[in-house]
């Protein structure tokens, strides 16, 4: 799923594309800055594709230290 | 002294000997603040009237509970009854009628709620800078930043217009303005305390602490009883290597001053390297966004025009985070606080600093650090950020200056070990130098 938003080449299209399905009002205006910001962060996640995640359960509550 | 920069304990000795009254202390603290804070911008509340009838029922009552008398500032994203919670907002507020538990448990401890301390706009920014309600400044040198973004309540403390504060810290905002301020700040174990009636920015990462003047000041905030005289003897104690490293040398070099003077009082000093401490700011950028978003979901599309860009990108950008970055970076979170636990076997706490340098300047948009320039964000965030992943304790305290301004390094143990951690920081304290 990251790989597919890292390739899918993330354009302000796009971007009106994801905010329509998420239920987002984005103003033209917001277009681009939007898309630069996402598109940030969204390099930071292919980031983590490097770490071994496979089979590691998501932390979802407070950590144990276990 | 002035009154309102006696310290939270010499207060309560005074007031339970009957030589400062409530009234008394209430009063120079709201003096200290009538003659200081157009200048500092520390509170974006103050009800005097209110705190002098808190004052008075305190000076009535029969019973000694350990803040009885004190006067507090409470970041204004945190519910006091009867004064309005506006996050340091453009147009959102709410007009609680509860306080929040936090709140609730110090009024219970006797402590006098004087007003409500600046934010950055909705606890999102780390320097202290409000485009709304104005910048909250450093009173050590009011064209610095004061750090965020629980400012207010440290730049009121720092400066006697308070005893001492309340925060809330996701990525960081008690330590880094704690370090910038000269004070001694606390983010306590993920989960301590309630955040009831606190608006959220991150629930992944939000918890409730004091800023305070002095150790001895924070434990009595937090309620964690230390010992007169600090022990360090036989504890081991890891210094993360990477962010002494990334720190200006100022700050490397105080750091390690301070470890050498803890292995001289009986500490064994041990260097500690985290691989996958340069995750954090990816993982914590993606989780903080998301989490944002959500939170300010219900009112962002009718509010949209009175956010600040910066926050207002944030947040449209939260909105769109794939699941499946979420979820990555909470795995990836899962492996960073697994690294952390087994390197933490056989120590007692580690140390790192809590700001790379001191408190820039407020029209600074990048800073350089080791000579690399850094957007001021990035840079005040650095040596929290990675400690937020833990939901371990970390005390920041102040242990040198650089051009006048002070630094802090961190104190960071297992969850729930305020105490040891709090007993380290004491054998760290330098003897206070108040403002004047």
């Amino acid at each position: 799923m990251l790989a597919c938003h890292a390739g899918m080449g993330l354009n302000p299209d796009r971007t009106a594309a994801l905010a329509e399905a998420a239920g987002l009002e984005l103003p033209p205006e917001r277009l681009e800055p939007v898309t630069e910001a996402l598109g940030e962060l969204l390099a930071l996640a292919r980031g983590l594709d490097e770490l071994p995640l496979e089979g590691v359960e998501p932390l979802l509550g407070p950590p144990t230290w276990e | 002294m002035t009154d309102g920069l006696l310290s939270v304990a010499e207060a309560r000795r005074q007031i339970a000997a009957r030589h400062l009254s409530a009234v008394e202390l209430t009063e120079a603290v709201l003096g200290r603040i009538a003659a200081l804070d157009e200048g500092l911008n520390a509170y974006l509340h103050v009800d005097g009237d209110s705190a002098l009838e808190q004052a008075r029922a305190a000076d009535r009552r029969r019973d000694r509970p350990a803040l009885l008398g004190i006067p507090i500032c409470v970041k204004d994203v945190i519910d006091v009854a009867g004064m309005p919670t506006t996050a340091g907002a453009a147009g959102w507020r709410r007009h609680p009628r509860r306080d929040a538990a936090i709140v609730a448990r110090l009024r219970d401890a006797g402590a006098i709620v004087v007003g409500k301390g600046n934010t950055n706009e909705f606890a999102y920014g780390a320097d202290g800078l409000n485009p709304h309600r104005g910048d909250c400044r450093n009173p050590h040198d009011p064209s610095r930043v004061s750090g965020g973004s629980s400012s207010g309540p440290a730049v009121a403390t720092a400066a006697g217009m308070a005893l001492a504060g309340v925060g809330t810290d996701t990525s960081g905002s008690i330590r880094i303005p704690a370090s910038l301020c000269g004070l001694v700040g606390v983010r306590p174990t993920f989960g301590r305390f309630s955040l009831a009636g606190i608006v959220p920015l991150a629930w992944s990462y939000d918890t409730v602490g004091p800023l305070a003047r002095s150790v001895e000041d924070a434990a009595l905030l937090l309620g964690v009883p230390i010992a007169p005289e600090p022990d360090v003897r036989g504890l081991r104690i890891g210094i993360v290597e990477q962010l002494v490293e990334a720190a200006e040398p100022y700050v490397s070099d105080g750091i390690g001053a301070m470890a050498r003077e803890l292995e001289a009082l009986g500490a064994e000093l041990v260097p500690l390297r985290l691989e996958l401490l340069h995750h954090t700011t990816a993982l914590h950028l993606i989780v903080q966004h998301a989490e944002a978003a959500r939170v300010h979901a219900p009112w962002f599309q009718s509010q949209r025009d009175r956010y600040a860009e910066p926050v207002r990108r944030r947040l449209e950008a939260g909105r769109l985070i794939p699941a499946s970055a979420y979820l990555a970076a909470q795995q990836a979170r899962r492996l960073v606080v697994e690294e952390v636990a087994r390197a933490m076997a056989g120590l007692d706490a580690m140390l790192a600093p809590s700001t790379p340098l001191v408190a820039p300047a407020r029209d600074a948009v990048e800073v350089t650090v080791r000579g690399a320039p850094l957007p001021l964000r990035v840079a005040l965030l650095m040596c929290t950020l990675p400690i937020s992943q833990l939901g371990s304790p970390a005390v920041s305290v102040p242990i040198g200056s650089h051009a006048g301004l002070p630094y802090g390094m961190q104190i960071v143990g297992r969850p729930s070990s305020e105490a040891l951690l709090l007993r380290i920081a004491a054998a760290c304290e330098p003897v206070p130098s108040p403002l004047a």
